[in-house]
């Protein structure tokens, strides 16, 4: 079936809904059979009011397509001998507490994975079948490497801070499997292996410490409404777990795509109405309420925060770009750095011209750039977009990014 | 200030040519009972069609819509903006939508019956046989809520990314993920069924 017959399929069942299924408009009626039916649920708002985030959509999109040299290595399982097998607490601390070498923080990452699917050209069938596009790539040079997942579908990336070190999430028939990336810039290759953590739920969010060492993994269930779980467990890339934290509510509403790691420890589990969830993932295991604390931004009036958030290496600082929606099918976004600690926003800006960031893709070490995705038309119809750095309200396209006015599903820089 | 354009549906277009009055209290503003009837002339079958996509049954659909019609004119006083009359209605109808399903997946029996109609053949969809529509109008109401009102927001009322960020209140990038998720599990379900 192609999109152009689902469409059909979808208008032709409409059309079943003639006139005469509509009777007089009822407005001195106090209620309608689904209010009565639903008499207790939960009413739209007028002002702008949703439905709550209670379930953040499932992962991403996906596939790829390459370019440019670099032979991909797939190990079929099992992970990389880098992963120290340790057992002892103290040893968990460690793993978690490693950084990556303080030479990785000086300046701009130099390398990115993307991932994208071009939704117009991809019709129905097992997701496995459709055209991907995933890239690992070199902003220096504008060279890129394509990787595949044979019989897989990659829907999301995390990246470390060690210039080398990623995970993917791929799926397959509905399973999904992490798999580790190292980018070996001599030899110009990717390779992916396997890793032994189960990834169960659907509705997650994942991110790879900075280090590259351990990786997170954030869930929520909520198979009622009375029985929500939130879960959020880190494990060593050989598949142990080091901490596991769980809370009988919702602490934060998984993003599907990748979470920010500071290196100071500090893990945004995404947001959740109007706030940033953040983990001290130095804290003891169990409940989760304790673990966590919520960063409120102080956007003002209007502001929403969008799911996509970002804190800096130092985790001193976070980022993200916010909408104001104006009515008429108008919207303003901003770019806002704000405290981790507070919420108080620090750095508010536009950018100028007809740009404005869309997504914050990376932050630096001190908070003090950040690599944007940013709208370079404004045509909602075939919209167009660019990549580059936002430093003090200036926004600088990036010189050797093949891929002009572009906007990927995932693009992460490390 | 930059100004994000989204391509207004026609629909949304028409309504902002209407007045609303800034006065007055819910329901009792003069005049308030004939615009809110307009309104209801106007997009009442459209959105009853969307309700309908959504929920498979015609009594149910028909429900959504007059429940939005009435919150419409409940909060009457409230509206300041004319063009935030077709996103409040089409909003409100998603949502009782989604109160109807859930309330319908506690009630198995009795109750708003959905997912079970068979839709009859049009000349738009008479390249698909009944047999295929049915079994895609099942596996879309099947999907998870959000990649359904995705779906339907981006195949049936054919709302670009940003118009559908803009509808349901989530991020552009979750827009596309939900989209291409939704349409793999569709995919996986209907090569499943078929």
């Amino acid at each position: 079936m192609t999109q152009g017959q689902f469409r059909a399929a979808l208008h032709g069942a409409a059309e079943e809904f003639t006139d005469g299924d509509l009777g007089p408009l009822r407005l001195q009626q106090r209620a309608s059979a689904v209010r009565r039916l639903t008499q207790s649920g939960r009413r739209v708002n007028w002002s702008g009011g949703r439905a709550p985030r209670v379930l953040a959509p499932l992962a991403a999109a996906a596939a790829v397509v390459a370019i440019v040299a670099g032979a991909v290595a797939l190990s079929a399982n099992g992970v990389r001998p880098h992963a120290p097998a340790q057992s002892a607490s103290n040893r968990a601390m460690a793993l978690l507490n490693q950084v990556p070498d303080p030479a990785a923080d000086a300046g701009l990452p130099q390398y990115y994975v993307a991932i994208d699917v071009d939704i117009h050209d991809v019709g129905y069938g097992p997701a496995a079948t459709k055209d991907e596009r995933t890239v690992v790539g070199d902003l220096a040079t504008g060279a890129t490497i394509k990787v595949s997942l044979p019989g897989l579908f990659v829907e999301g990336a995390s990246v470390s801070a060690d210039d080398r070190t990623f995970v993917f999430l791929a799926t397959s028939e509905g399973k999904l499997y992490f798999y580790l990336g190292r980018l070996n810039t001599t030899k110009r290759t990717v390779s992916l292996s396997r890793l032994p953590i189960a990834a169960s739920s659907q509705y997650l969010s994942f991110g790879l410490s900075p280090s590259g060492t351990a990786l997170a993994v954030a869930a929520f269930s909520a198979p009622s409404p009375r029985r929500l779980l939130s879960t959020v467990k880190i494990y060593a890339l050989n598949g142990r777990l080091l901490r596991a934290w769980q809370s009988r509510s919702q602490v934060f509403s998984p993003t599907e795509g990748p979470m920010a790691w500071a290196q100071n420890g500090m893990l945004d589990l995404g947001v959740l109405f109007q706030g940033v969830t953040v983990l001290n993932v130095g804290a003891r295991g169990g409940s989760l309420l304790p673990a966590t604390r919520r960063v409120i931004p102080t956007l003002g009036p209007g502001w929403t925060l969008t799911t996509i958030t970002t804190i800096a290496g130092n985790g001193q600082t976070m980022a993200a770009a916010p909408v104001k929606v104006l009515g008429r099918g108008f919207a303003s976004t901003q770019f806002v750095v704000f405290s981790a600690g507070t919420g108080h926003v620090t750095r508010r800006s536009w950018l100028t011209g007809s740009l404005f960031a869309e997504v914050v893709v990376w932050d630096s070490y001190s908070g003090s750039e950040q690599i944007v995705e940013a709208p370079v038309s404004v045509s909602a119809k075939h919209p167009s977009y660019a990549y580059g750095v936002l430093t003090n309200g200036r926004f600088v396209p990036f010189l050797h990014f093949p891929f002009p006015n572009e906007g990927f599903h995932t693009l992460l820089a490390f | 200030m930059h100004l994000w354009a989204m391509d207004v549906s026609p629909d949304t277009a028409a309504s902002a040519s209407l007045r609303f009055g800034a006065d007055g209290e819910s329901g009792s503003v003069p005049g308030a009972e004939a615009e809110v009837t307009a309104l209801y002339r106007k997009h009442a079958l459209g959105l009853g069609r969307l309700a309908y996509v959504m929920l498979g049954d015609k009594a149910a659909a028909e429900d959504a819509v007059q429940d939005a019609f009435i919150g419409l004119y409940r909060r009457w006083h409230h509206l300041s903006d004319p063009a935030k009359a077709l996103p409040y209605l089409r909003a409100s109808v998603l949502n009782q939508s989604r109160l109807a399903l859930r309330k319908a997946k506690r009630m198995p029996r009795g109750g708003v019956v959905l997912a079970t109609q068979v839709f009859a053949t049009s000349a738009e969809s008479a390249v698909l046989s009944a047999e295929q529509r049915r079994e895609v109008a099942a596996a879309t109401r099947r999907l998870p809520r959000r990649q359904r009102e995705v779906l339907v927001l981006r195949f049936y009322l054919e709302l670009t990314d940003a118009e559908i960020a803009h509808e349901l209140g989530i991020a552009l990038s979750t827009v596309r993920s939900t989209l291409h998720r939704g349409l793999s599990a569709l995919g996986i379900a209907l090569k499943e069924e078929l």
